[in-house]
């Protein structure tokens, strides 16, 4: 839907609301995923959709309704409802009001090249990343998605903002009988995603894994790959980077606000506007978002805030809402700045240490105190004397982020967007890990 | 729906498809969310749609779109076919199908109280009063308590010749209280965590379960682990309450029996499962007191249905049966690999997306113990209750969980509090470590509104029945340095 159009739409929503304020929030787009494995494409899908979610304020009570549906009834049923559920409520003094319009920034728009690729396109990409995986006798299985999104905010209080953008993620696991292999990487260009590379990277970890080894578990040093910090940032944004967690003294920067949090050669930041994260330069009640520094030089610095937590709190709103999140307003475009060094430098500079390509099933265990839990995955290796030297089984860790980010040697200056995190690769003097599981395929003994 | 649905399994059949199935379905939700002493969120929402699946030079193909009107899904259908075109220039093999039974059927949840016609008065009412009970607990930071309600009209058609229509309701809330110290957080949830209990049925879910009347108890708790002593690390025996039985089951069971896992088709993101066809039949799974079943007949799971995503009749399967693995979930498509019929666990999340296995209700069956004589046999123990962490590796081998509460088994009774209980193993070991399971008057059927898997991610709403259990030989407390 073009930007005309949308605005029509809202405007003829809005033009129905009959309440102090109201607000509606579009979103949704058009996404294809091919998926394969064993060789194969096995799942393959396209859909389009659209929503409107009304916010109606009566006196500082809040309603909100949403449909997929745009036809005039059900414009007016949505409204009413919105309207309905408001008046029933009780005020909520704290509420100040929806945001008025400001400028935001212009940032990178859709990329035509990934929002219009078809499933033809998909399904030629995967035949050479499946060529390369069956040329060396292995299998292949992973998934490509393209995606248009929209976003757009209207409000009564004379608001409209509007935004198109474009996303492809890719991610690859190459399998032997032993061993396993993944990449990965997202991007709002298709183009700037080298499947050819992310399929070498790939076929390459599942091959130097075939020769595995037990290790016992213990603290060793670790070589964390972008996509395990990624990993880890990710959960460290559920341990309270948000006003509502500092509100409720439930953060992990709670108390700890200036304060020394890990080395000083970090600096975690949130910024919607960098061009390879995926930009929205609004939040989803159309204010725009600020670049927060969450951790700068080691230091707790700041947390993101929405118009309702900035107005109760005293604080500057940074345009970090999200849809009726139970979460309260959140850092969606974490950026863990590079440093100076390379994975192979830190490869060559470890004695002996433990390089991890990704985790998975990562949980927080604690979240005051920032121990997570998870799973190393696809890609564990010993590192000796500056190389690696074999596999080793999967382990178990259980970590206090702040602890790993405060004993962080180096930091890669290659970044990689994963998940809504652009991270770069990190060598940390030490890390937990508390048990280990079996062979991949076949074993017979289980470890704990 | 019947011509809409006849029109695209003609488009679709006509531009070569072997297979097409259509789903039209129309949800609605509703969610409630009071924080302290103030309306988080009072939201209503629908969504309506329909997705077109396919088989077509013997690949499959989908396409979903919003617009339920002929242009649309006839468009929609052939969209899905030139999809299922380009799966099948990457094809190693045809797409075979299980044989299905053609099926004219309607089913619908049997409920009390239709939730969407409780006037929303009353919900809150219900809510405030349980906040306010929990509120008046000194030391309570945070109170937050909560309903939630689906409502998913179904109707599908495939080129079998079914026609099924299906409307079926999810019920469900609970209350969270969270205590506050400057060096920890420690909270509480009732009837269970992730925002509560949910269940297949009306509004009479909530009655049943009590908010106002457990709502002090739970704050209450919350407030007095923040001086209990801490969960210690060891190998010791271990009693779960029935809900965290219920996510170990989900976890550490239900999703290895999956068998689009054990075939390999989630290995980039879900990942694979350690119960390789050569353990059917083969691999004692547990002990001979665990029983397991895949049961979609079963009343008031979240995983109750008339007929799954694929027009299959609901079903109960054996899974573990008397500690041998005896069974998978299964589709049409990985079922005809076992050459068998599927058992129908093919689920969607919602009309854009793809259907895959999930769990129906996956359930322990109850054993013969009381509570206290789960208890009495322990010299030295941890009871823990309420999950609060959960975590298990891709083949759902390594699992590590955390309650939100725990107590000490002293010589068959319990005794002092403890927090942050953890405990970690390897499921096969710890499945055969029960030796004992909750009798029927124990047993409960659990909701899990949040089961994620696939690409794109699909949140699935599952169940699992359970009793409290016992477990000999755990490693406990291994989340924190002690």
């Amino acid at each position: 839907m073009k930007e005309s159009q949308i605005a029509h739409l809202l405007e003829s929503a809005l033009s129905r609301v009959k309440a102090d304020q109201g607000e509606l929030l579009f979103q949704g787009g058009v996404s294809g995923t091919t998926r394969f494995a064993d060789n194969r494409i096995h799942q393959n899908m396209v859909s389009e959709d659209y929503t409107i979610t009304c916010r109606c304020v009566i006196r500082k009570r809040t309603g909100y309704a949403t449909t997929n549906r745009f036809d005039s009834d059900s414009l007016t049923r949505m409204v009413k409802k919105a309207q309905e559920i408001a008046g029933k409520q009780t005020p909520d003094p704290d509420f100040q009001s929806l945001p008025s319009a400001s400028p935001y920034p212009q940032v990178q728009g859709c990329d035509e090249e990934t929002a219009t690729c078809t499933p033809e396109l998909r399904a030629e990409k995967i035949r050479k990343v499946i060529s390369a995986a069956e040329s060396g006798g292995l299998s292949a299985a992973g998934q490509l998605t393209t995606t248009r999104r929209t976003l757009a905010v209207m409000n009564t209080q004379g608001l409209f903002a509007y935004h198109q953008g474009s996303q492809a993620e890719f991610s690859l696991t190459v399998l032997t009988p032993v061993s396993s292999g993944y990449s990965g990487e997202d991007s709002p260009h298709l183009s700037a995603l080298s499947l050819e590379q992310l399929t070498e990277r790939a076929i390459r970890k599942a091959l130097e894994g075939r020769k595995i080894q037990d290790l016992p578990p213990g603290d060793y040093p670790v070589i964390l790959e972008p996509l395990a910090v990624g990993d880890m940032i990710d959960v460290l944004g559920w341990t309270g980077l948000g006003a509502k967690d500092m509100e409720e003294e439930s953060s992990c920067f709670t108390g700890r606000m200036g304060t020394e949090v890990a080395s000083s050669s970090i600096t975690l930041v949130d910024d919607a506007t960098n061009p390879r994260v995926y930009c929205t330069p609004f939040d989803f009640e159309g204010v725009p978002k600020r670049r927060v520094v969450l951790i700068d030089k080691g230091k707790a610095r700041g947390v993101v805030t929405d118009s309702y937590y900035a107005g109760k709190m005293k604080l500057k709103n940074t345009g970090h809402a999200t849809p009726r999140g139970e979460d309260g307003p959140q850092p969606w475009h974490k950026i863990l700045l590079p440093g100076e060094s390379t994975v192979e430098e830190m490869i060559q500079g470890t004695e002996r240490g433990i390089l991890v390509t990704r985790f998975w099933y990562t949980r927080l265990v604690d979240r005051k105190q920032t121990v997570f839990t998870g799973m190393t995955r696809d890609g564990t290796f010993l590192v000796e004397n500056g190389k690696v030297t074999s596999g080793v089984r999967d382990f178990r860790f259980n970590q206090n982020i702040l602890e790993a980010l405060s004993s962080v040697e180096s930091i890669s200056k290659d970044q990689v967007y994963s998940s809504y995190v652009l991270a770069p690769a990190l060598k940390i003097g030490s890390f937990r890990f508390t048990g280990r599981t079996a062979a991949r395929r076949g074993g017979r003994s289980w470890i704990s | 729906m019947k011509d809409l649905a006849i029109l695209a399994l003609d488009a679709a059949s006509s531009s070569g498809a072997s297979y097409a199935d259509i789903r039209i379905v129309e949800s609605r939700h509703e969610e409630i969310r009071i924080r302290n002493e103030r309306i988080e969120a009072a939201e209503a929402g629908e969504s309506t749609g329909f997705g077109v699946r396919v088989v077509c030079d013997g690949a499959w193909g989908f396409a979903a779109s919003r617009d339920v009107n002929r242009q649309s899904v006839k468009a929609t259908a052939l969209l899905a076919v030139r999809v299922a075109k380009a799966s099948a220039s990457a094809r190693k093999k045809d797409v075979i199908l299980a044989t299905a039974p053609k099926a004219m059927d309607h089913y619908k949840t049997p409920i009390v109280r239709d939730p969407f016609h409780v006037p929303l008065e009353e919900k809150l009412n219900l809510l405030f009063l349980a906040a306010k009970e929990a509120r008046g607990v000194k030391g309570i930071k945070t109170v937050a308590c909560r309903t939630e309600f689906w409502r998913d009209r179904k109707f599908f058609a495939s080129t079998v010749g079914s026609l099924i229509e299906q409307d079926i309701f999810h019920s469900g809330g609970g209350i969270f209280a969270k205590a506050v110290s400057p060096d920890e957080v420690q909270h509480r949830s009732y009837p269970n965590s992730f925002g509560g209990d949910y269940r297949a049925g009306g509004y009479e879910v909530i009655e049943h379960f009590q908010l106002p009347q457990n709502a002090r108890r739970t704050a209450e708790e919350a407030v007095a682990l923040l001086s209990a002593a801490q969960c210690p690390s060891g190998t010791t025996t271990v009693v779960l309450d029935g809900t965290q039985v219920s996510l170990q089951i989900h976890e550490s069971c239900g999703h290895a029996v999956e068998l689009d896992r054990v075939l390999g088709s989630e290995v980039n993101f879900a990942g694979t499962s350690f119960l390789t066809l050569d353990k059917l039949g083969r691999l004692q799974y547990g002990s001979p007191h665990v029983n397991i079943t895949a049961d979609a007949t079963c009343p008031g799971g979240l995983g109750t249905f008339g007929y799954d995503d694929e027009g299959i009749p609901a079903f109960r399967a054996d899974l573990v049966k008397e500690g041998l693995l005896t069974g998978y979930l299964t589709s049409r498509e990985t079922a005809a690999t076992l050459g068998q019929e599927s058992n129908g666990t093919m689920r969607a999340e919602g009309w854009q997306n793809f259907p895959l296995i999930r769990m129906t209700n996956i359930n322990l069956l109850p054993g013969k113990h009381s509570f206290d004589g789960l208890l009495a046999d322990v010299e030295d123990g941890v009871y823990m209750e309420t999950n609060r962490s959960w975590s298990i590796d891709d083949r759902r081998v390594n699992f590590q969980f955390g309650t939100e509460i725990g107590r000490e088994i002293k010589k068959g009774k319990l005794g002092r509090l403890l927090k942050n209980p953890t405990y970690t193993g390897i499921t096969v070991e710890f499945w055969n470590s029960c030796d004992a399971v909750g009798e029927a008057a124990l047993w409960d059927i659990w909701g899990t509104p949040n089961c994620g898997k696939g690409q794109p991610m699909q949140s699935m709403r599952t169940a699992q029945g359970a009793a409290p259990a016992r477990f000999r030989n755990v490693k406990v407390g291994v989340g924190y340095r002690t």
